[in-house]
């Protein structure tokens, strides 16, 4: 049973469209500014901040980020508000971070009916939830947390569920926010750049923050054919493995990465020689860029420093339980724009990094066949491998 | 051909689990004290034995992981008691986890409130002493998927790796996604589970709504059996399907019923074949709604009823999964733990197909089937 991408919702720091997103990406345009919306407390601000036109107070921001994408994935997908297809359709969401601006205002508060009101949005799985019961779907409804590989594996799961024929379409990706908690948890860890986001740059000193969200409208192929959808890609494969190695540092040799880019590869029934694109994680941290080109030797051996590569998270941040979704929709975007977006900010590669980074500017380059990895802490690694669905086929 | 998957281990690990599953003379698996500490003494950590009360927190010696890697010493609460739970089952398999190939043996786990209180720990923090005094140490657990990625550290595991916080089925998904991997046959072995600890916040919004709120984990390891079978080991159990609904209010119940009614349409059995039911019920109002959407799936039954809650009380996260332990272990052993007040008539007939439906705490349900293995 094949999974086709029917939808695609999009809400980040420089896109609040997949439309948008797609502009920005080809134009390398960042939206990366000093944060507003809460005090740092640290000399440096800056972020990748949503503007969210909130509106359901009664919900944590983080489900109104979920919210938005998912209209948006589905009014993109064609598949009508009110539709009979909700009876087969569930939902996977990923997040890292989850409604913590709730807890953070539960754990100030004395007020007992507003604590009482909190505590219904505090667990991780209200996104899934309040999506779920907003949109009127009844089939599965998971929630993956699993830090920044978080919305990959959701996909992995939504994707598994179609190919059970749990579901003839699921919504999936991932949402996350800013929050003190973030901010102030990766810059106590020294995670947290000084000045700019550089991925895979000689001079990179860490991550720069961002938030967003992400969901796909993924969809049984024959069900998608069946309604004339518009097809977006086709997700052919994905594969999970950890390192066993450290709570937050991968291991240097990417071990984990490369078993999961293995596993995608072959439930995809792809060589590696097929690959044409690798969006990777690329956070502008020492260690996870050094380990990730070291996995992508280890799977692509001499192939890894051709194949153009990039990292986008100095374009919008670095979205943690978003990231996975996010940065595939970009890939699958620039898929059917025939570009690939760049890598900004790294001027200069880190010799260690032996890669074709696309940097500075969008690269021209039609291509059919992707792969998007995500890494995370508790040494967490996903793959997904996608493809452009062929003339005959769509 | 999708591979068939077995339970061979189990690991309960919560206040009232001994009294729980002790019962079972005919099996062999312990959870008394001295297996709890056995298993901690295999991570190079003590514990004292679970309290004998229910809603009283598991006690676990801060000063208790001293000789453990260092590493295993920054663990969070939660991640510790996961780890327990997880040695315990890892014992019982009689599995050498060094022995296999670290890439074919992959966990998952599912936690209703994950890291939640840890989160909570972080941010008091920070709100006493500023953000740029934070923890780094606390900072590290604040993700849901720390307890996996310890568990996996401490035990080598490479294989796939997941953390669900699907709410109280969570443990429910945990044990899908496990099964998913083998019959796949992305891996030959998955340990799966299910994990939620007591915290301030979390009791002061559940007071008033649950007779018994308590905490705990309980792990069980997968294997795919032709693989246990070579391995000549105790097989509890076959995992035939699982499936996860959602709905809300009264839609719940008829999320509950399809749920059911999936899982007996993949594993080709009809709602007769079905001779008992290990219930999720724990004393609230949502206990009528599984009545409901059991009598909407199965019609009238002479399914036997358990309800292991009575004993351990609500473990959220971890419910489903001790509730699979339970009916893993009546099918092996052909005993229903005594314990559970079930009329003695119905302990003597040996189930050949258990059910476990649950019911979620934001409108979801859940339903896995397991099968006698002869």
């Amino acid at each position: 049973m094949r999974v086709v991408v029917t939808g695609i919702g999009v809400l980040t720091a420089n896109a609040s469209s997949a439309g948008e997103f797609s502009d920005a990406l080809r134009a390398g345009r960042s939206g990366i500014r000093d944060i507003t919306r809460f005090d740092t407390g640290f000399p440096f601000k800056l972020g990748g901040e949503v503007q969210l036109e909130e509106s359901d107070s009664a919900l944590d921001r983080v489900s109104q980020l979920a919210i938005t994408a998912a209209r948006q994935a589905v009014e993109d997908s064609g598949l009508p508000a009110d539709g009979i297809w909700r009876k087969r359709a569930g939902l996977c969401i990923g997040t890292s971070r989850g409604p913590a601006l709730s807890l953070e205002t539960l754990l100030g508060s004395s007020d007992a009916n507003q604590r009482q009101a909190l505590f219904e949005e505090i667990p991780f799985s209200s996104i899934a939830r309040n999506v779920a019961g907003l949109l009127g779907l009844t089939g599965p409804t998971t929630t993956v947390t699993m830090a920044c590989v978080s919305s990959s594996l959701a996909i992995g799961n939504a994707f598994d569920a179609i190919r059970r024929g749990r579901a003839e379409v699921m919504l999936a990706g991932g949402a996350d926010n800013l929050t003190n908690l973030s901010f102030s948890g990766f810059s106590v860890l020294r995670a947290m750049t000084r000045s700019v986001c550089r991925p895979f740059g000689r001079n990179r000193d860490g991550i720069v923050l961002g938030e967003g969200s992400g969901i796909l409208v993924l969809e049984e192929y024959g069900h998608a054919m069946a309604r004339g959808a518009t097809i977006h890609a086709e997700i052919c494969g994905w594969g999970s493995a950890g390192d066993a190695h450290h709570a937050t540092s991968p291991a240097p040799d990417g071990r984990g990465l490369a078993a999961a880019i293995g596993s995608a590869l072959r439930q995809a029934c792809l060589a590696p020689e097929e690959i044409e694109h690798i969006n990777l994680h690329g956070t502008g941290t020492t260690a996870n860029d050094a380990a990730e080109s070291n996995a992508i030797h280890r799977v692509f051996g001499e192939r890894a420093s051709q194949i153009p590569v990039n990292s986008l998270k100095s374009m919008f941040g670095h979205t943690l339980g978003a990231a996975g979704v996010l940065e595939l929709t970009a890939s699958i975007l620039a898929m059917q724009g025939g570009f690939i977006p760049p890598t900004m900010n790294t001027e200069e590669l880190d010799p260690a990094c032996d890669l074709n980074l696309v940097r500075g500017r969008s690269l021209e380059h039609d291509f059919d066949v992707l792969l998007s990895t995500k890494s995370a802490f508790g040494g967490a690694n996903v793959a997904i491998a996608a493809r452009r669905l062929s003339a005959g086929s769509n | 051909m999708a591979h068939r998957v077995v339970i061979t281990g189990i690991g309960p690990f919560a206040p009232r689990a001994a009294e729980l599953f002790a019962a079972s003379e005919s099996t062999s698996l312990r959870v008394d004290e001295s297996s709890s500490l056995r298993a901690f003494e295999a991570a190079s950590l003590r514990v004292h034995e679970p309290s004998s009360q229910s809603q009283a927190p598991l006690r676990i010696r801060d000063d208790a992981m001293i000789h453990a890697a260092p590493q295993l010493r920054q663990m969070d609460r939660l991640a510790r008691i996961a780890l327990v739970a997880a040695e315990l089952a890892l014992a019982d398999a009689g599995l050498n986890v060094a022995l296999l190939d670290p890439e074919l043996i992959g966990i998952a786990l599912g936690s209703g409130y994950g890291c939640l209180a840890t989160n909570a720990d972080y941010l008091d923090g920070i709100r006493d002493r500023g953000a740029r005094r934070g923890n780094p140490i606390i900072f590290q657990n604040t993700v849901s998927n720390a307890a996996t990625g310890y568990i996996s550290l401490a035990k080598g595991i490479r294989g796939p790796n997941a953390t669900m916080c699907s709410g109280w089925v969570a443990g429910l998904e945990a044990l899908d996604f496990g099964v998913r991997q083998i019959a796949d046959g992305r891996v030959q072995t998955m340990i799966v589970g299910g994990v939620d600890q007591l915290f301030p916040a979390l009791v002061d919004g559940l007071s008033g709504r649950l007779t018994q709120l308590s905490e705990g984990s309980c792990f069980l390891v997968l294997e795919e059996l032709e693989t246990a079978r070579a391995r000549g080991v105790r097989i509890y159990a076959e995992v035939v399907a699982g499936s996860h609904t959602s709905g809300s209010g009264a839609a719940q119940e008829e999320a509950l019923a399809e749920a059911i009614s999936i899982v007996l349409l993949e594993s080709g059995h009809v709602a007769e074949d079905v001779d008992m039911i290990v219930s999720g019920r724990n004393g609230s109002a949502t206990d009528s709604c599984e009545t409901r959407g059991l009598a909407r799936a199965l019609g009238p039954t002479q399914a036997r009823v358990c309800a292991p809650k009575r004993i351990l009380g609500e473990t959220m996260g971890s419910g489903g999964s001790f509730a699979v332990a339970v009916a893993a272990l009546t099918l092996e052993c052909g005993q229903l733990p005594a314990t559970l007040q079930i009329a003695s008539e119905y302990a003597a007939a040996r189930p050949e197909l258990v059910l476990v439906p649950l019911l979620g705490n934001d409108g979801s349900a859940a339903a896995t089937l397991l099968r006698r293995v002869r």
